[in-house]
């Protein structure tokens, strides 16, 4: 909503071109009743073939739910350029013929199908009889290709959908030879980003899956903050993260292996405008939820050019004692996912 | 001074008639009593001369006796002649003349002359043989354009050398012009002189009404002071068209003085959202109906947001809407146009104006600066956003983003001949708008820049032929160039499109024949591109797309640049057949028009290849024709139907955004209408319209849609209704309009889908307003307008986003629900007064004075459980001033 710092402005000089914006509840950290907050693929990207295990986070106004009735399918349908939503609408419908289950139950794991490439990735769709190639899948601003994971949890207030995008190895479209060999060899596939702490005023708070709960004061507002591994900015053979432009010859300490960094990484990327492989980093998103109280901000988050390896935010516990639950998911930029919870009690 | 374009129709045709021989006879003088008998001989009429059959009273197909008595000398000479039964003045003085010139016997009385008196019939018989005449004549009245009440006196002149005066019921006649363009002048002791042209053809008669403002204190407006407006005969180049005098435009509350922005106003004009500036007539898209000043193609009409139009308001004489159904002569768009007339250069001394509101300040001056040639210049720039960042908070332009805009003119027009003119001149205008909306989590930050800039430099050749006929020859260069650079977060949208504009556009329009008059020429256009895009292909949303304000553009970006042609070379034809003495008119017409649609990349070239080019060529024949029929002289009826092609945008044809192999668009249109002419002033107007559209671009439906086919030309379309005109000319000191337009726009996107509603459709739009002079330079006026919501798709669900944290809507019907209507009320008061031999005004001009919260758009919470709107412009007063001299 606009405000008018001299009213007096409205009458004499007028001219005021405004537009004002309803109000309208835009509070989603608040978790009241069932929700999906979050789905994790571990590898974070796999190529066609691959196996993904997935796992869940959801919960309710108490807190961690059972989903032990939650239905994993594998959507096939690709989505037309009519829609601009990121997925096609079949994805979300339960039981539509284009999904392939890949399980039932607070996780699940499955192989990505094979023509996972044609259908979400640079390669051109299967051709129809007499017609002209397809029209590949346009990268996202990483390069990046997605499965479609559609994720159906039953629960007392109905059906919760939610849409996992699993990040592919499909390689890079649109690039010479020379240059995909270059991508090929200095890119690193994802790794889902990891709460290292949560610090509330400063002071560590336990995780839930410690069993141990954390003491608030009621009403006492706090300040929230993140943090996430740092992440290498140049390579260093022997850091434990195989960079870019490291190889398993040079460095086979860290590349044999290849392990990669659950903060901010650097990846690189087919850059469009430029037609080169360029350089880049992740941004770091964080989403907050709570079952009670308030924050100031619902995300916050670093994008690529940010080397903070944190993010805070404030929070109003609620002014009457009882338990609550409080929940931390980051999302990088390639479609990794990383959460921990902590049971709060509020004195 | 104003000089009202006016073409003439083929006046009626004169009827000569010629006179038959009279009958002669003496009346003999009695012998006195008494006197012895003499022998008398009575006058022998030896020499006869016939009277001309007066032209003005042809029409009425009669004839005539005038009894005279001429006086005759005992020579045999005519002493004199009077008349003794009148059978009107022009009997009467065409006899006169002619029996002057008899020559008769003298009388005799005993063989002795005498002069005499003798009564003479002079008998008029009217013939039906036609005689073509080699000259053209004038005759109307000139009336008090006010009151309406003739004015006597007033001088009459013409480039000829005749003149006349108007009688006292402000008639004038003038016989015998020749054919050929000619300047009438008008002059009095209580007028200023004014002028116009009229063009002469022989054997027809131009029946004109000139309606005048007596003269006042000199003024150095030209809006206030010589306005010289015909009224009839007028021809009806568009069957259906409305076009509003610079005069009473600048009196319309809510143009701020803006005379273009009156066109928002006209019957056929959907209301454009708040911020878009976007001209909707007849429910078709923005980009279908094109803008026109004096014939040369201009982008737009309206500066962003639409507070203002792209040229100064002292360079306009009128503006015409024709929402569809025009003439061969244009072409290239599916929707109506709109035509800007320029003021002539043609004032003597030197004159301009400065004015300045809280939305912009402009200047102009206009000057003769040596015998034959005349300058003008004007130029406006914008500082609302530094206004409102004075007045409001920051957030200001969240979402409606504040426009910065700045135009120009120029213009140089110089006289080789008395009726052949040159003129070169540019036009420019630029706007700029940002906004952003930052966000702790740099994945929700938004920002958007755009930038439109356009600039046409032209030569217009104008020859007035000895025929009546005029010959026009308009090339035209330019250029056109708009950005947008979006940010969603990490999601980037850039389209950029650099397009250098060639036109030709050469005429001649004139008679024919008697009943026929006609207009040949060629209208050529070359366009050519230089796009770039990157980002998501659906950003920015297409006509037809499913979405919600404010949603994030789908993730998967491409990139990129194309160089696209697209030309057409346009002969075109159209008769004006007038038939039944004018009452009936035919106007046929055709436009063949060849295009060539080429681009530089047929398909995305692999890494390393050239790129492939691909060429298209089209040829179509656009008939048109339109008909009108003057019941009596107050009732018409009109019809029109037409063929129309448009070519694909060049944002269309990216081998990765679009497909590179689009076809012309194309539609069909009729509309049936009548006017009645309820009073002299008073008019009312009804116009029904039906029109097809095929060969739409639409987004490919298609799962898997092939390379470089992203769109697919499956859309039609269809758009009818009625629309509705009340129209009050001046007459005191009041003019207005009343107008009503319910109509339905609804497309197909691909034959497997059903109709839906247009995303411009707005099945009623009600405007009525008013303006009244009160007196001592004060003057009020009112608005009232009404408006449906544009329709929009509901969101009846969402799905969660897990990768983004974010929801998806999952929609309803497509554009099933509407924005609330739109409705205001706007009012503006202003006082003219005189500061020395200058004019100044100050007005205050106020918007939705209701304070009335509009809906403009429908916007959803993050979970798409809420809905609400967002709402436009609260009361908005503007206060301006203008000087003029």
């Amino acid at each position: 909503m606009v405000v008018v710092k001299r009213s007096v402005a409205w009458v004499s000089v007028g001219a005021v071109v405004v537009a004002c914006a309803p109000s309208l509840n835009d509070t989603v950290s608040l978790v009241m009743a069932p929700r999906i907050l979050a789905v994790q693929s571990i590898p974070a990207e796999a190529p066609p073939k691959g196996k993904l295990n997935l796992t869940t986070l959801v919960v309710d106004e108490n807190g961690p739910i059972a989903a032990d009735a939650i239905h994993w399918d594998f959507c096939t349908a690709r989505n037309p350029l009519a829609n601009l939503g990121p997925v096609n609408p079949a994805c979300q419908e339960y039981g539509n013929s284009a999904l392939v289950p890949i399980g039932v139950g607070p996780k699940a794991a499955g192989d990505i199908p094979d023509i996972a490439c044609r259908q979400y990735g640079p390669e051109v769709p299967e051709p129809k009889a007499n017609e002209t190639p397809g029209r590949p899948v346009d990268p996202d601003t990483t390069g990046g290709y997605y499965q479609p994971v559609s994720v159906f949890a039953p629960s007392s207030s109905g059906q919760l959908v939610g849409i996992f995008l699993a990040r592919l190895s499909c390689g890079v479209s649109g690039a010479s030879p020379t240059q995909s060999a270059d991508y090929n060899s200095r890119y690193r596939i994802n790794e889902n980003p990891q709460v290292t702490s949560l610090t509330a005023s400063g002071k560590p708070l336990d995780l839930d899956t410690t069993g141990k709960t954390n003491a608030v004061a009621a009403g006492q507002r706090l300040q929230l903050q993140v943090s996430w591994p740092v992440c290498p900015v140049v390579d260093v053979c022997g850091d434990g993260v195989c960079g870019p432009d490291e190889t398993k010859t040079e460095c086979p300490k860290d590349c044999t292996n290849p392990q990669g960094c659950a903060g901010a990484e650097r990846y690189v990327n087919f850059d469009l405008s430029s037609a080169t492989v360029a350089d880049e980093r992740e941004g770091i998103h964080v989403s907050w939820f709570a079952t009670g109280g308030s924050f100031d901000l619902d995300r916050t988050g670093t994008d690529g050019s940010d080397t903070d390896t944190n993010s805070t935010n404030g929070w109003q516990p609620p002014s009457q004692s009882g338990p609550l639950h409080l929940w931390v998911v980051l999302h990088d930029d390639r479609g990794g996912v990383g959460w921990a919870g902590y049971a709060l009690n509020v004195q | 001074m104003s000089r009202a374009a006016r073409a003439l129709s083929a006046a009626a045709a004169l009827a000569l008639a010629t006179t038959t021989a009279a009958r002669v006879y003496a009346q003999a003088q009695p012998p006195a009593d008494g006197a012895p008998q003499r022998t008398i001989v009575p006058p022998k009429l030896v020499h006869f001369v016939e009277a001309e059959f007066p032209p003005s009273e042809a029409a009425a197909g009669k004839g005539a006796t005038v009894l005279l008595q001429i006086a005759i000398s005992a020579t045999g000479a005519v002493a004199d002649v009077k008349v003794m039964e009148t059978a009107g003045a022009a009997f009467d003085t065409a006899a006169v003349a002619a029996a002057r010139q008899f020559v008769f016997e003298p009388a005799l009385v005993d063989g002795k002359p005498i002069p005499v008196k003798i009564t003479y019939k002079y008998v008029f018989t009217f013939t039906e043989k036609m005689v073509k005449k080699t000259t053209g004549d004038f005759e109307g009245t000139i009336r008090d354009r006010a009151t309406k009440k003739p004015m006597q006196d007033v001088r009459v002149a013409l480039d000829t050398g005749q003149t006349t005066v108007t009688d006292a019921d402000g008639k004038f006649k003038i016989l015998d012009v020749p054919v050929g363009e000619h300047t009438v002048t008008l002059s009095g002791e209580h007028l200023a002189t004014v002028g116009t042209t009229e063009v002469f053809e022989a054997a027809k008669r131009i029946d004109a009404t000139y309606e005048v403002e007596p003269k006042k204190e000199k003024s150095s407006n030209p809006d206030e002071e010589e306005e010289l407006v015909v009224t009839a005969p007028r021809i009806k180049k568009q069957v259906v068209s409305t076009q509003v005098a610079a005069e009473q435009a600048t009196r319309v509350p809510g143009t701020q003085g803006d005379v273009l922005k009156v066109v928002e106003n006209l019957p056929g004009v959907a209301r454009s959202a708040v911020g878009s500036g976007a001209l909707v007539v007849w429910g078709s898209a923005p980009n279908e109906t094109r803008v026109y000043v004096d014939g040369i193609r201009v982008p737009r009409l309206y500066h962003d947001g639409g507070y203002r139009s792209i040229m100064s308001s002292d360079f306009v004489k009128s503006v015409e809407l024709i929402p569809g159904g025009y003439g061969a002569a244009y072409g290239r768009g599916l929707g109506g146009i709109v035509t800007v007339a320029m003021r002539p250069l043609d004032e003597e001394g030197i004159h301009g104006s400065v004015a300045a509101d809280t939305i912009d300040a402009s200047a102009s001056v206009r000057a003769k600066v040596a015998d034959r040639l005349h300058v003008a210049i004007a130029a406006r720039k914008s500082y609302l956003d530094t206004v409102l960042s004075a007045v409001t908070s920051e957030n200001v332009g969240q979402y409606v983003p504040i426009p910065r805009y700045w135009d120009g003119q120029a213009r140089v027009a110089y006289d080789l001949a008395q009726h052949e003119t040159v003129e070169i001149g540019g036009l420019i205008s630029s706007d700029r708008t940002t906004r952003s909306l930052p966000n702790a989590d740099p994945s929700l930050a938004t920002s958007q820049t755009t930038g439109t800039d356009f600039h046409r430099i032209y030569v217009r050749y104008e020859k007035h032929l000895a025929d009546g006929a005029i010959a026009e020859v308009i090339p035209s260069f330019g250029t056109d160039t708009t950005t947008l650079v979006n940010q969603y977060g990490n999601t980037p949208t850039e389209l950029s499109n650099t397009t250098s504009i060639y036109g030709l556009r050469a005429d001649w329009r004139g008679p024919v024949a008697k009943f026929l008059s006609a207009t040949v020429g060629v209208d050529a256009e070359m366009l050519l591109s230089n796009l770039h895009r990157s980002g998501s292909i659906g950003a920015p949303p297409r006509e037809g797309d499913i979405y919600v304000f404010g949603e994030p553009p789908p993730p998967q970006i491409n990139e990129d640049d194309w160089q696209t042609t697209i030309a057409s070379v346009a002969p075109y034809a159209e008769g004006d057949f007038s038939f039944f003495d004018d009452t009936l008119h035919i106007v046929p017409g055709a436009r063949l028009e060849p295009f060539v649609t080429s681009t530089n990349k047929v398909t995305p070239p692999l890494p390393g290849n050239p790129p492939v080019s691909t060429t298209r060529e089209e040829q179509v024949i656009e008939p048109r024709v339109s008909v009108r029929y003057a019941f009596t002289p107050e009732i018409s009826a009109k019809a029109a139907y037409g063929q129309y092609h448009q070519a694909p945008q060049p944002e269309d044809l990216s081998a990765i955004f679009g497909t590179p192999t689009l076809a012309l668009s194309n539609a069909e249109q009729s509309l049936v209408g009548t006017t009645m002419q309820m009073t002299e002033a008073l008019s009312v107007e009804v116009t029904g319209f039906y029109s097809t559209m095929g060969n739409l671009p639409v987004r490919s439906q298609s799962e898997s849609p092939l390379i470089a086919h992203a769109l697919d030309q499956t859309g039609i379309g269809r758009r009818y209704g009625m629309q509705f005109l009340l129209r009050q000319q001046k007459v005191g000191k009041f003019f207005g309009w009343v107008s009503y337009t319910i109509s339905r726009s609804e497309r197909q996107d691909a034959p497997n889908l059903g109709w839906r509603l247009f995303d411009y459709d707005q099945p009623h739009v009600f405007t009525a307003l008013g303006s009244y002079d009160l007196g001592l330079g004060f003057d009020v006026g009112a608005r009232f307008r009404f408006a449906s919501g544009y329709p929009r798709t509901p969101v009846i669900s969402s799905y969660y986003d897990v990768t983004t944290d974010t929801y998806e809507p999952l929609f309803g019907a497509h554009n099933s629900i509407r924005i609330p209507a739109f409705y205001s009320l706007d009012v503006r008061l202003s006082k003219r007064f005189k500061i020395g031999r200058s004019d100044a005004e100050v007005y205050l001009d106020v918007q939705n004075v209701t304070n009335h919260a509009n809906a403009e758009e429908i916007v959803y919470n993050p979970t798409f459980t809420q809905r609400g709107y967002i709402t436009g412009l609260p009361v908005m007063p503007v206060l301006g001033g203008r000087w003029s001299w």
